[in-house]
């Protein structure tokens, strides 16, 4: 698959079944290399209607997805969670499909005090996690965060999670 | 390049099935060209305090984690390989 074809597939994600909680328009940045072919990147910063934000991130090698960065960032309160293949594995320690739950670093001065180290950005551990699809990985937004948007159930439907 | 309406059909990359694009304007991709990825890349000091290269060792030895430096490392490599 081209690059510009799995980018296609995802602006048809975002537009044609989340497009109710996605804030303005986003373009999708790619690039795509000259000496390596079908191989290349696709990023952007997603902002939703309710503030917060999904940066989306793959590397595409010889047309096949080799790592993606997902990641949901509350701004309000700083909580994120962050979906991650980053091409290499450690054993239990970093699998190769893992998971990080915390609070950003700019979050509020005083909560970031109250909370143990592990919850604070990526200090945690690599929690083990399947195979994350972006379908999934914005279902789970909807489905926990817009749960109570008119269009919450059609839009899991059209994502084929329901 | 102006954003466009689009009423062509476009296929759900879920379903397969052919669907009506969403009334939203949607703009084009941004092909990232080579003063873009120094531009991504002139990030690196400004977010981690560092040189391209320190950067890149810290990463690989996981001193450094997170949505952002994973995009950078890739720029970072990207650059070496296409453009040096």
């Amino acid at each position: 698959m081209r690059v510009r074809d799995r980018a296609g597939e995802i602006k048809g994600i975002v537009y044609s079944h989340c497009k109710d909680i996605i804030d303005g328009s986003p373009s999708f940045a790619i690039n795509e290399s000259k000496k390596h072919k079908n191989c290349g990147a696709i990023t952007e910063k997603l902002k939703l209607i309710d503030g917060s934000l999904i940066n989306f991130f793959e590397i595409l090698v010889d047309g096949e997805i080799k790592e993606y960065s997902y990641e949901y960032v509350r701004p309000d309160t700083g909580f994120f969670f962050h979906y991650q293949n980053e091409g290499v594995e450690n054993g239990i320690r970093k699998p190769l499909h893992h998971l990080h739950v915390g609070i950003k670093k700019d979050a509020n001065k005083k909560l970031l005090e109250m909370l143990p180290n592990e919850l604070f950005e990526h200090n945690g551990p690599h929690y083990k996690a399947p195979e994350m699809k972006f379908n999934e990985f914005i279902g789970i937004i909807i489905g926990n965060f817009f749960k109570n948007h008119r269009n919450c159930e059609r839009m899991l439907r059209s994502l084929e999670l329901e | 390049m102006a954003a466009q309406k689009s009423n062509i059909l476009k296929k759900s990359a879920i379903t397969g099935h052919k669907i009506k694009a969403a009334d939203k304007c949607i703009p084009p991709f941004h092909i990232l060209g080579k003063k873009d990825i120094e531009k991504e890349l002139s990030n690196i000091e400004k977010e981690f305090g560092m040189t391209h290269e320190e950067f890149h060792k810290a990463y690989r030895e996981g001193k450094i984690h997170g949505h952002e430096a994973m995009k950078l490392d890739y720029y970072y490599e990207f650059y070496k390989d296409e453009y040096e």
